[in-house]
């Protein structure tokens, strides 16, 4: 029983780096209304930006937090500008191919800037575990990752649900032209929504940097579908539910390799959505009428 | 509607033809505008040519195939070259994509000047190149392809790494049982054919010596999150955790911040200095019993260090390997004498009898390098202190 | 330029003239190649088939699959495991590979009914990376991670086609039956239900289509030429592992599409001439050739968002005004 607890506890873990990743994801595809493929490699260019900032400040979160969070918005720009902005109303598979080919552009351009060896981040927190009741194990990691991530989910909902930003985006990702009705400058707060949906990816990269502890630019490739998963299974535009997607997939994937072996786990992922999609084929999100 | 579409098609076909036509011109155009640079006359280089993968997943490694094959031949070349003559070593890209290995051979092979070829790095490559060379007749020594049956598929081909299977009892016996006196361990294997073949050795390795294997966990290529993993092993309470990796930092320091303190064994690339950088504190007492640079000796340091200057990051065990296969490559071309030609490089690498960076190398006829026990780069080696030493066995 | 529109002019009076002589000269290049073009012409010519299979499910019924690299295993491994387990001969295995990966598009399709848009997509991609998965893991069939290595290559009255130049010359053939047969089939019933799918699934059902039997012809139909494609890359590469049909894979056969023209038979000839000759040609920069090929990539979706040979180079609503305007200008408009 504490033996299931404890893979519980990894996969909640897990499963709420997903949940950030996808939280970024689905304010991107939010307000863009379409599908983005760099996001993996954005994650890699925001775990840099704050290895960087480890390098030179030490090894302080917070700072690594804003390093990320300052790179990936300025990247978010340039994604938005030669990605989005043009193909706003085109079919989705042109963005596709932009993005699909941007990320290629950013992995290249990182393995020529920032080497293409590992590096090491280590020591940002230390290496101590928490034992509960027998054999339950709560590593210090597990916990700062979690605390992070829900302070970034409560200044998120904070952002969105009571800022005027905040509320223009969430007008946008409902319906674009009603909120270009009622006054809403569409452009500017689909590349703000670009923009930080870009932000939060880079700090997901951060924290998976953190958790794995070395930093690589082929880091992003494997768990860009992941959040890709998570956000379809929240309905897509969905925040919360998105959050939802990531953890439910995280708990999953664990649970069965628990039951079976590690070389499953993508096989437990993409069942699993299949199976949510057979059922409810707009994943968690119940509206009638979101965007497909 | 239907009478537009019908009308959509027929305007299509004209496109087909068009654009077929204009994709034919480019495609002549193109391909003989790209050949012209390679097929210049003779030169007095002797010219190699090199697949790695220079993008993409594998870059890491096609970046250690660079720099230590180049710094291989500019050492050979400064010492006056071979009988004379320079080598010149020619790098193409294969992004780790079989399809693109393969032909990327087969231009290296119908160029004359290229006298032999070195690397492929995944065994994927290595094979999807194999049958080309059999074909054409041009040696493919390849740094670490360990696929066993990769050798076996032609007599050009010939490989480096250690042979998984057969290496993975003598570790059993010497770090496992032997060094820590373990009885009980739970293994982690890459699921790529060098770590199954690793476990497949192991397992077998692991009943002579009487170690219970309690649980084996396999997890493919990229894996990011062990943490499933390494509470299913603790749960199993083992003596010991036994990594079959070529990439162990990851997964060792998540064991380290899991709050487990279990001795861990590696068998695989670990026991280069890459480890200690990206492990820290977390890598001390780490055991491992592969090939290892012994860096006691003055000219290993030399290479190790030299690497590290030029690459940025410290050489791997693939390092090290595609450093000797550029050695040996040399070592015999120059047993050619005046004639260097295929064949008589694929026989001279065949009679290859010679102490590189990792010992002595051999290779037995299928093309696989000879596997010797009691050769000296198979002691247990031991984290302490943040360096590697060489600890005696119990 | 003068010459370039006398070609064209040539072309629309006579396209089955200039498709034959298009094909002559394909034909005839293995015979001038080395080798090693050879080989990349027979990868192209590859992509060709792989890439029109995508394109008749993304581009004529608008479902975008992103799982075509899962067909292409199906295929792959079926002829690799079948020929060398049970040395079967190549032929029959051609056509069994297609009816396999049909079978596995049948499968996907039955679940994707209901859904649109992303979520679709979302299934593909997944079914795509089971398949690779199971592939990778299910040692005692396909190999897993050791692959399949010394897949026989296929003979014919008695000539064993084992030079890259006779591979080019199959997948030639292959690439023209496919284009020849999925013409016939686009300008049929079939076809046209298929594109009155992509451009209305109610207005298509209230005509009369049934959709769901259209949707799922149209997967399985593509995941067969995909599956054909496969079939034949096993004996020519004599080595397949699960490495060859990555997502990454996937999305390159998509990228091909796209430059190319979606829903236009030829877009996906001219994305793979492009694509594949983009990645040789910028060999010469090593490291920085995936940075250009991004940065060429992006530039040709701003100029010709459709396609290479796509209809219109706009796409938007709020540009589309522009060609209206130049098209009026010449007199286009009807």
């Amino acid at each position: 029983m504490e033996y299931v607890l404890s893979q519980l506890i990894n996969g909640i873990c897990q499963g709420m780096i997903y949940a950030l990743m996808a939280i970024g994801y689905s304010v991107i595809a939010g307000v863009t209304g379409m599908v983005s493929f760099c996001y993996g490699d954005l994650m890699t260019m925001g775990a840099f930006a704050a290895f960087y900032m480890f390098e030179f400040a030490g090894s302080n979160i917070v700072l690594g937090v804003i390093s990320s969070f300052i790179a990936c918005w300025l990247l978010g720009i340039i994604i938005y500008k030669l990605c989005y902005e043009k193909f706003l109303n085109a079919p989705r598979h042109i963005t596709m191919i932009c993005t699909f080919a941007f990320g290629i552009g950013m992995r290249n351009l990182a393995q020529i800037l920032f080497g293409e060896a590992r590096k090491p981040v280590l020591n940002v927190v230390g290496n101590r575990a928490i034992i509960l009741g027998k054999s339950i194990r709560i590593t210090m990691l597990q916990i700062t990752i979690i605390v992070t991530v829900i302070i970034l989910a409560i200044l998120l909902s904070w952002f969105l649900n009571k800022t005027k930003w905040g509320l223009s985006l969430r007008a946008i990702s409902q319906d674009k032209t009603a909120s270009y009705v009622v006054g809403i400058n569409a452009k500017r707060y689909s590349l703000i929504g670009s923009c930080l949906g870009s932000s939060l990816g880079g700090v997901a990269g951060l924290l998976l940097a953190v958790y794995y502890q070395t930093v690589y630019v082929t880091m992003g490739n494997a768990l860009s579908m992941k959040s890709f998963s998570a956000t379809v299974l929240g309905g897509l535009t969905d925040v919360p539910l998105s959050a939802l997607g990531g953890l439910c997939i995280g708990v999953i994937e664990n649970l069965g390799i628990t039951l079976t072996d590690s070389s499953f786990r993508d096989l437990f992922t993409f069942s699993f959505l299949m199976l949510i999609l057979l059922i409810r084929p707009q994943g968690f999100a119940s509206k009638k009428g979101a965007r497909p | 509607m239907f009478h537009i579409n019908k009308h959509h098609t027929r305007n299509n076909m004209k496109k087909v033809a068009l654009s077929m036509i204009l994709a034919t011109t480019m495609l002549c155009s193109c391909l003989s505008g790209c050949s012209k640079g390679t097929s210049e006359g003779a030169s007095d280089e002797i010219k190699i040519g090199v697949i790695a993968p220079l993008t993409g997943n594998y870059a890491e490694h096609g970046k250690s195939f660079e720099v230590a094959m180049s710094m291989a031949v500019e050492e050979i070349n400064e010492a006056g070259g071979i009988n004379g003559r320079k080598l010149e070593l020619t790098f193409n890209d294969t992004e780790g994509d079989n399809k693109k290995a393969a032909d990327l051979a087969s231009m290296y092979a119908e160029d004359e000047s290229y006298v032999a070829m070195l690397g492929g790095f995944t065994s994927g490559c290595a094979m999807a190149a194999a049958p080309i060379c059999d074909e054409s007749g041009i040696v493919l020594l390849s740094p670490t392809a360990s696929n066993a049956a990769y050798a076996q598929m032609s007599k050009y081909c010939f490989s480096i790494p250690n042979i998984s299977t057969l290496e993975a009892p003598i570790m059993v016996k010497k770090a496992v049982a032997g060094y820590c006196g373990a009885k009980s361990v739970y293994v982690f294997a890459l699921n790529s054919d060098w770590g199954m073949g690793a476990l497949e050795g192991f397992k077998a390795g692991a009943e002579e010596a009487g170690v219970e294997i309690l649980g084996v966990e396999t997890y493919v290529a990229g894996e990011t999150d062990y943490s499933a993993m390494i509470t299913k092993a603790a749960a199993a309470n083992p003596e010991m955790i036994v990594i079959l990796d070529t990439q162990v930092a990851t997964v060792l320091n998540q064991i380290r911040t899991a709050g487990l303190t279990t001795k861990v064994a590696n068998y695989g690339s670990s026991a280069s200095n890459e480890v200690i950088t990206l492990c820290g504190e977390n890598a001390e007492g780490l055991v491992a019993s592969a090939e290892i640079l012994d860096t006691s000796k003055e000219e290993n340091k030399a290479f190790a260090e030299n690497f590290k200057e030029r690459a940025g990051f410290d050489p791997s065990l693939y390092a090290g390997y595609a450093y000797t296969t550029a050695y040996i490559m040399a070592d015999a071309i120059e047993r050619c004498g005046e004639n260097v030609t295929r064949e008589a490089i694929r026989d001279e690498i065949a009679k290859t009898d010679g102490t590189y960076l990792y010992g002595g190398v051999t290779f037995n006829e299928n093309g696989n390098r000879v596997i010797d026990p009691e050769n000296a780069s198979y002691e247990v080696f031991e984290v302490q202190n943040g360096e590697w030493v060489r600890v005696q066995q119990k | 330029m003068k010459e370039k529109f006398a070609l064209k002019d040539f072309v629309k009076k006579h396209s089955s003239i200039a498709i034959l002589l298009a094909i002559v000269i394909v034909a005839v290049l293995p015979l001038i190649f080395k080798t090693s073009q050879t080989r990349i012409l027979c990868r192209i010519l590859m992509y060709v088939t792989l890439a029109g299979s995508l394109n008749l499910i993304n581009g004529y019924s608008g479902q975008t699959c992103l799982g075509q690299a899962g067909f292409f295993a199906v295929g792959a491994y079926t002829t690799a495991i079948l020929i060398t387990r049970f040395h079967i001969s190549f032929w029959p295995l051609l056509l069994l590979s297609g009816i396999m990966a049909a079978l596995i598009g049948v499968l996907i399709a039955l679940p994707i009914l209901r859904m649109k848009g992303i979520y679709l997509s979302m299934v593909t991609l997944g079914a795509s990376e089971i398949i690779r998965t199971i592939a990778l893991n299910w040692q005692s069939v396909t190999g897993g991670a050791f692959g399949i290595k010394n897949i026989t290559r296929p003979q014919i009255f008695g000539l064993t086609i084992d030079t890259p130049q006779k591979f080019a010359w199959l997948f030639l053939i292959v690439a023209c039956i496919f284009l020849f047969v999925s013409k016939r089939v686009l300008s049929s019933r079939i076809g046209r239900a298929w594109m009155a799918i992509r451009e209305g699934e109610l207005a298509a059902a209230s005509l009369g289509v049934e959709v769901a039997k259209y949707k799922i012809l149209n997967f399985a139909y593509g995941a067969f030429w995909a599956g054909i494609a496969g079939s034949i890359y096993a004996p020519y590469l004599r080595y397949i592992d699960s490495s060859a049909f990555t997502l990454d894979e996937g999305f390159n056969i998509l990228s091909m599409i796209v430059i190319g023209g979606q829903g236009t038979l030829a877009g996906p000839i001219v994305g793979a001439v492009v694509v594949n000759l983009l990645t040789e040609a910028l060999r010469a920069i090593s490291n920085w050739r995936y940075v250009v090929y991004a940065g060429l990539l992006i530039f040709m979706m701003w100029k010709r968002p459709r396609g290479l040979v796509g209809e219109n180079s706009q796409v938007t609503m709020v540009t589309g005004e522009k060609s209206i305007k130049k098209n009026r200008r010449k007199g286009a408009v009807k």
